[in-house]
């Protein structure tokens, strides 16, 4: 608990939309707090998301599929939108970002293929689409005969007759080491970060507001409101809110590394509304995959697995590339997407109507390729509005990663050992995750299971945690200096190992006596 | 410690059960450098978090705890004078047998004359078997929740589920019972109890557990720890009926789903592994298609019994052994087929020159049953489970010397009498 906090700025909210906009707002000499409130960046829909950055094919796919939520009549497109405008410059601005904070990320071709004349009918549309989408699109892909297919994907299913493939428009990264990238370079720059400080109430007082958080009461000026799927309950406690959601759904899945050889690119069916079904290589060798429609949910918190579009969606899977199965599955989870009632088929950015000093964002996927447009044009808001904003002289655009063990080569990792023997022990078996790599995490500001495992990846192997749990448990333990009891995997109310051993047996003894 | 570690004979990956019963065993066969390389601080592997009784009934001919099976073989191996490598994880085997470790020292690598992989298995995870639900904290598989009771000396909660009737499954509820626990049922997709028998006797029935057939988990309550699961009966795929649904609260759910041989290792060297057992293909002497490359234990085949994977390890560390000395061996001429209700049969392929054990779970649990190996075996059987492994011993004198000169294959079914 802290007291007396101020800032000229208040982000609230550590997921894409909140850690690109406090790194844009570090360049500037101006006290910003960002308050997340679980115990690890990004648990909403960044964590969720799969990371395609992209134009060409991909693009106009994702804008058939998502055209369920347009009105009738209305463009599949808007080119003069915050979404379209940023989506584009984003896919352009992104890798020089992602050196820049040394996030491991993978450019693939992109193959969207037919297998039947409902599919080629789909293919057909995708042209017709990026005929109205202007010569960029148009000359993003060429088309492929079967043949060329499988010289290409060896390993697709022999039902494909023809396809479209897009060599350059698509980059993978993880979401969550993109966020936390953002954030640890965010801090460097001075920007304070603080976890488990869920906000509480808003009040207004004349020029300035006080945003009280679990971990104390925060004095600002301006207040930025990237809450994701609780952006509309920040809005109203901030004077008013005018938008509502819908939340759709999907289930995603991963797949073993043993597979990741199969493919050289994402391949996938014609998207059509409401439905996509792709398989694709992740920057850090997995293959992540989907098949399936976008159901309608109640709220941004109704992510639960279910069972029957697990095998759906891996039979969709297997019928796109056969040597992948069920059995390859190694994690599953269902994202869901908040589509704000107000710019449905737009982010939503803009100073509350109730409140000049609150800004409210509401992205909607793509939402990860847009951000850095979306941090530059709030700083533009800022300025517009009045406040005085001044460039730092000592700005440092760099972060280094935490340094990954598995991807050295043995001569680098004898170097890091020889200076700190922690990275000669590894903790995480399917990952090779070393103890140096998670002490280092929670040296930047991990305290939880989830914030070790999206900074270092252990964890995130095909035992899940068999191995290393009980061992990462023990080092967060040690290093933040709690008992083993109090150790969580993401927010205050998620305890591992609530006991120690035979406390239950003296409650009860206890309760005897007494 | 380097120059130990340069000639080495047979290098040993694992120090669980099945590692040090090759170690000792490759030893005892007069190699002079015998290595076992381990990731954990201690030697023993699995069985220091196995703190029940029911280890080394067969090997020993006594009923003992985990940790004392291990100590047995611990004391033997440190007797001997077998090198050892504790806290170092094995990063790479290249399939002309230069293995990559590293620990606190740095990365090395070794280059043996022979290797037995003894990796052992892991469990089968909730998201594998993909459980409906949130993903709170809360759920474990029984394994590591073994770990956190038996040795690290914490509880993961007050009121238990548990999925899969599995040995460890059994096994912790009647530990988490003894700790204090509400273990509220143990839930069992399969029509039958997937563990041994002694197991459903001694940790349920003598506990008043319930056990739920033909049941499974269809949903995991609570967002950030578990608050509940529904319980339903399941149709003939395995999917949950609806309307037969009930909810049990309870803070806890322990996965004892199935155990997956561990053969990342392997497959790096160019090991060839079985679909079935997803353990490697091997011949009698527990040797891989990677010649010089053997295997046992629970890297090759899910055992019931320790005292098995003893005994199996011993076969891959003597004939490791024997490769480093130079000793040729008789060529895997016979494939051994599953037929009739035979999941799978270890070893896959034999010489037809010297006697072997084979060892063979079936698909389904039959009664009276007659399993006939070719022609030159044919026993009767009371009753056959999944969960218990057939063991035969195939001499050569009695059974394969009788066999015609160009036997390729030897069919191996188990019939129902009267057919």
């Amino acid at each position: 608990m802290k007291n007396n906090m101020e800032a000229d700025l208040v982000i609230i909210g550590g997921g894409i939309a909140g850690t690109a906009i406090a790194r844009e707002l570090s360049k500037y000499k101006l006290k910003t707090i960002l308050v997340e409130k679980n115990y690890a960046l990004t648990n909403g829909q960044t964590k969720t998301a799969t990371a395609s950055i992209y134009s060409g094919l991909v693009m106009i796919g994702s804008l058939i599929a998502k055209s369920i939520l347009l009105k009738p009549g209305e463009p599949l497109y808007n080119p003069d939108g915050f979404k379209m405008r940023w989506c584009e410059s984003g896919f352009k601005e992104w890798p020089k970002v992602f050196d820049d904070l040394d996030i491991k990320y993978l450019r693939l071709p992109v193959l969207v293929f037919a297998r039947n004349e409902d599919e080629l009918e789909g293919l057909d549309y995708y042209e017709k689409v990026a005929q109205q989408m202007g010569e960029e699109y148009v000359n993003s892909y060429r088309k492929v005969t079967r043949d060329e297919i499988f010289e290409l994907e060896p390993n697709l299913t022999k039902n494909a007759i023809r396809g479209l493939y897009d060599e350059n428009h698509l980059v993978d990264a993880f979401p969550p080491e993109i966020a936390i990238a953002m954030a640890e370079n965010a801090k460097q720059n001075g920007v304070e970060i603080i976890l488990d400080a869920e906000v509480k109430n808003i009040s207004k007082h004349n020029a300035h507001h006080i945003v009280e958080t679990k971990q104390g009461n925060i004095k600002t000026n301006y207040i930025i409101n990237c809450a994701g799927g609780y952006a509309d309950k920040i809005a109203q406690m901030g004077g008013g809110c005018d938008f509502k959601f819908n939340y759709k759904t999907s289930t995603l899945m991963i797949f073993d590394k043993n597979k990741r050889s199969l493919l050289n690119s994402m391949v996938r069916t014609p998207c059509k509304p409401g439905y996509l079904e792709f398989l694709k290589p992740t920057a850090h060798g997995n293959l992540i995959g989907t098949s399936g429609s976008y159901g309608t949910v109640d709220g941004c918190e109704d992510t639960e697995i279910i069972l029957k579009d697990g095998i759906e969606g891996a039979k969709g899977v297997s019928d796109l590339v056969p040597g992948v199965t069920r059995k390859d599955v190694i994690n599953l989870w269902r994202g869901v997407r908040a589509f704000g009632t107000k710019e449905p088929d737009d982010y939503l950015v803009e100073f509350s109507p109730f409140n000049e000093k609150l800004i409210n964002i509401v992205l909607r996927a793509p939402g990860i390729a847009g951000s850095l447009g979306l941090s530059k044009h709030v700083v533009e808001m800022l300025k517009g509005a009045g406040l005085t904003i001044e460039e730092k002289s000592n700005f440092n655009p760099k972060r280094k990663a935490i340094p990954k063990f598995s991807e050295l080569s043995d001569e680098e990792r004898n170097e890091l050992i020889k200076k700190d023997p922690l990275y000669g022990h590894v903790i995480c078996r399917c990952e090779t995750v070393t103890e140096g790599e998670i002490v280092e995490a929670i040296r930047r500001g991990a305290i939880s299971e989830q914030g070790i495992k999206f900074r270092t990846r252990a964890g995130m192997g095909r035992c899940k945690r068999g191995f290393c749990g009980p061992r990462v448990i023990e080092i967060l333990a040690r290093e933040l200096n709690i008992p083993i009891t109090e150790v969580v995997k993401r927010s205050y109310n998620s305890v591992l190992i609530p006991y120690k051993a035979k406390e239950l047996l003296l409650e009860k003894e206890e309760a005897l006596v007494r | 410690m380097i120059s130990k570690n340069n000639n080495i004979d047979v290098l040993i990956i694992g120090a669980g059960p099945a590692g040090l019963a090759a170690a000792i065993r490759a030893k005892e066969e007069g190699v002079s450098n015998v290595t076992i390389i381990e990731r954990d601080k201690v030697l023993g592997g699995l069985l220091h978090q196995c703190i029940h009784n029911g280890f080394g009934l067969w090997y020993f001919g006594q009923d003992m705890a985990g940790p004392e099976y291990a100590k047995k073989f611990i004391d033997r191996v440190k007797e001997m004078g077998i090198n050892i490598l504790l806290d170092s994880m094995v990063l790479n085997i290249t399939p002309n047998k230069k293995v990559t470790f590293c620990n606190q020292n740095g990365v090395q690598t070794l280059n043996p004359k022979a290797i037995v992989l003894a990796m052992g298995c892991r469990e089968r995870t909730r998201e594998s078997i993909m459980v409906s639900g949130n993903r709170p904290a809360g759920v474990f598989t029984a394994g590591t929740a073994q770990r956190f009771v038996n040795v690290e000396g914490y509880i993961p909660g007050k009121e238990v589920v548990i999925l899969g009737s599995g040995d460890i499954g059994m096994i912790m509820a009647r530990r988490l019972t003894l700790e204090g626990l509400n273990v509220k049922a143990v839930v069992e997709v399969l029509p039958y109890v997937g563990g041994l028998i002694r197991n459903e006797v001694q940790c349920l029935h003598d506990f008043d557990i319930d056990i739920l057939l033909k049941h499974t988990v269809s949903w995991i309550h609570g967002k950030e720890r578990v608050e509940g699961v529904t319980i339903s009966e399941i149709d003939n795929n395995m999917m949950p009926i609806a309307g037969t649904e009930k909810d049990v609260d309870c803070d806890t759910l322990i996965l004892s789903v199935g155990l997956i041989p561990e053969n990342e290792l392997s497959t790096m060297a160019g090991v060839k592994l079985d679909p079935i057992t997803n353990g490697p293909i091997v011949d009698e002497y527990r040797m891989t298609n990677i010649s010089g490359i053997f295997a046992g234990g629970n890297v090759v085949q899910v055992h019931d019994l320790v005292d098995n994977v003893s005994w199996e390890s011993e076969i891959a560390g003597f004939n490791a052994a024997r490769y480093a000395k130079g000793e040729k061996f008789q060529e895997g001429a016979i494939k051994l087929i599953p037929g009739e209700n035979i999941r799978y049969i270890v070893p896959q392929v034999i010489s037809g020159k010297e006697d072997v054990t084979l060892y063979m779970r079936v698909k389904d649990p039959k009664e009276m049953v007659m399993v006939k190996v070719g022609d030159v075996i044919k026993k009767t059987e009371r009753v056959v489970k999944p969960s218990s492994m057939l063991t035969y011993d195939l001499s050569y004198e009695k059974h394969l010397s009788k066999l015609p000169q160009d036997t390729k294959e030897i069919m191996i079914n188990c019939e129902e009498k009267g057919k």
